[in-house]
């Protein structure tokens, strides 16, 4: 009773900002140039949803590759790191480096270097995805309370089978976390990676349509692309519930 | 034939306000299939002393023999029940107790014949497939027992298993670690600071005497097995425990 109650509320803000929207502009108190209303949205669903759809094509095929390349490469060697003390004292100060790099500076040095194009839009979304990930990945192996890898050595567990058997366990719900976190930030920096140069991709729709004071297209772009930023976060979620059914948080 | 051999034990810790002795000259013999305890005020080196002999910990003089032969990192021959939660919670309770079986390779009929033995003898079946944040914390370390059963250690090691829990569930808990104890005779050395509890277990308890951590007498306990709650309300244990809390305290 009390979590519908609750669940009425967040219904209740999303009906209010449509109602916002429908009354700016269906009472013509801001032009449809600065805010299309419902009426240009579904021309321009009607009239562009091809090119849309085949702009954002593109730009997924960039960000899930450099999200899935980043996200296992930040894995990975996140684990090497965390395994071996000579490794962790040899990373470390690379990680030091890289990590407080706004990764939407880096853009420039892309595009100087291999131009535009997929390749440094990707690239600049595996970096992101990657500094996300390893941070966390060495901070989760960190944090795995003493006690669970003293009660398997005890038990008659080798290093390796308490790296296997309870370190990369133990760590997933944060990895999940960490997933998530660079999910969402993949789709921000892709775009913004084909505002600055690209000749596809939904970023650079959005560009020519600012250019040409399309509004509605670039309205409609901003829906496309938060349906999809949300619909990766509920997949990743419902995998998250899976994985960590065990643990606290899901009680 | 002794099981346990303790000679010439001492540690010191190297703290940053210098070094630290948490065990002095400890010396003393366990006996195969012997229930001892530790007992001793907070901070005494108790903790420390059960770490040394898992292998947890190393030592700065003396050596320890388990069956004469020295004893060198964690193994499953010295498996531990921990004071706090030590429970795998990414593992079912069924899990939890196969784990140190899975590492060692037994096959898996074997696996599941021992499991499910010790599910029943600790009253853990009906639990089999839940996960231990679905359990109160006597069921938790009714887990951490099985798991270490499981793997037949040589010795049980017991730090404060006891703990955390009220004084209804840790004496029902000592009920049960004695009637596991009486159907799977095995090496226990128990830690706890409350006199009672070692009192009421054990065949031999040590005291400690806090900084450095010495032995400071051994008794005897030679209340006749199998023991009930009507122990502990009976004249001589309550003389017995009045006796020791008076030496503990000089
Ligand atoms: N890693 C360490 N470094 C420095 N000193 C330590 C360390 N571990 C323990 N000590 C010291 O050794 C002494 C014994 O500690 P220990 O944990 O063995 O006590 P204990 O008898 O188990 O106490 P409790 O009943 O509170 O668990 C304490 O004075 C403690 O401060
Ligand atoms: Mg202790």
């Amino acid at each position: 009773m009390k979590k519908m109650n609750i669940k009425i509320f967040s219904f209740l803000s999303v009906l209010i900002l449509i109602g916002i929207w429908l009354l700016l502009t269906l009472s013509g108190w801001v032009k449809p140039l600065f805010l299309p209303g419902p009426k240009e949205l579904y021309e321009v669903i009607t009239t562009s949803y091809k090119d849309v759809f085949m702009h954002m094509g593109y730009t997924l095929i960039r960000q899930l590759g450099g999200f899935v390349i980043g996200s296992l490469a930040g894995i990975i060697v996140g684990l090497l790191i965390a395994s071996n003390r000579y490794i962790e004292a040899f990373m470390d100060p690379i990680i030091e480096i890289l990590r407080p790099i706004p990764p939407l500076a880096i853009i420039p040095l892309l595009i100087l270097w291999l131009g535009i194009g997929a390749l440094p839009q990707m690239l600049l979304v595996v970096f992101g995805c990657f500094v996300i990930v390893i941070v966390s990945t060495v901070e989760a192996v960190r944090n795995v309370p003493r006690i669970y890898i003293n009660a398997a050595r005890t038990l008659g567990a080798n290093s390796f089978s308490v790296y296997r058997t309870i370190v990369l366990p133990a760590i997933i719900p944060s990895l999940v976390g960490a997933i998530r976190v660079a999910a969402g930030a993949s789709f921000g920096l892709v775009v913004a990676a084909e505002f600055m140069g690209a000749q596809e991709g939904i970023g650079y729709y959005m560009i020519i349509a600012q250019r040409y004071l399309r509004t509605d297209m670039i309205l409609l772009s901003i829906i496309i692309i938060s349906a999809l930023a949300w619909l990766t976060d509920q997949a990743i979620r419902i995998l998250e519930r899976r994985l960590t059914r065990w643990s606290e948080r899901h009680s | 034939m002794n099981k346990l051999e303790i000679h010439g034990l001492s540690k010191v810790f190297q703290s940053q306000m210098g070094p630290v002795t948490a065990l002095e000259n400890i010396h003393f013999d366990v006996k195969e299939g012997e229930f001892i305890s530790i007992v001793g005020t907070s901070g005494c080196g108790k903790s420390t002393l059960l770490n040394i002999i898992s292998g947890l910990e190393s030592h700065t003089t003396g050596e320890i023999l388990l069956d004469q032969i020295p004893v060198q990192g964690p193994g499953s021959d010295r498996a531990v029940v921990f004071q706090s939660d030590a429970t795998f919670p990414w593992l079912t309770v069924y899990e939890n107790i196969e784990y140190g079986l899975k590492v060692k390779k037994i096959d898996p009929k074997q696996r599941k014949q021992i499991v499910e033995e010790l599910l029943s003898l600790l009253e853990l079946d009906k639990f089999s497939s839940a996960y231990p944040k679905e359990l109160s914390g006597g069921m938790r370390k009714r887990i951490d027992i099985g798991r270490a059963y499981a793997v037949q250690p040589e010795i049980l090691l017991m730090d404060e298993p006891f703990g955390a829990l009220d004084i209804v569930t840790r004496e029902m808990m000592q009920d049960e670690l004695l009637r596991i104890w009486s159907e799977r005779k095995k090496t226990v050395i128990f830690i706890t600071h409350d006199l009672e509890e070692a009192m009421y277990l054990s065949d031999r308890i040590i005291l400690l005497s806090p900084r450095p951590g010495r032995i400071k007498e051994v008794i005897p306990i030679d209340f006749p097995r199998p023991r009930s709650g009507q122990l502990r309300e009976s004249q001589e244990f309550y003389q017995l425990r009045n006796q020791l809390r008076h030496i503990m305290g000089q």
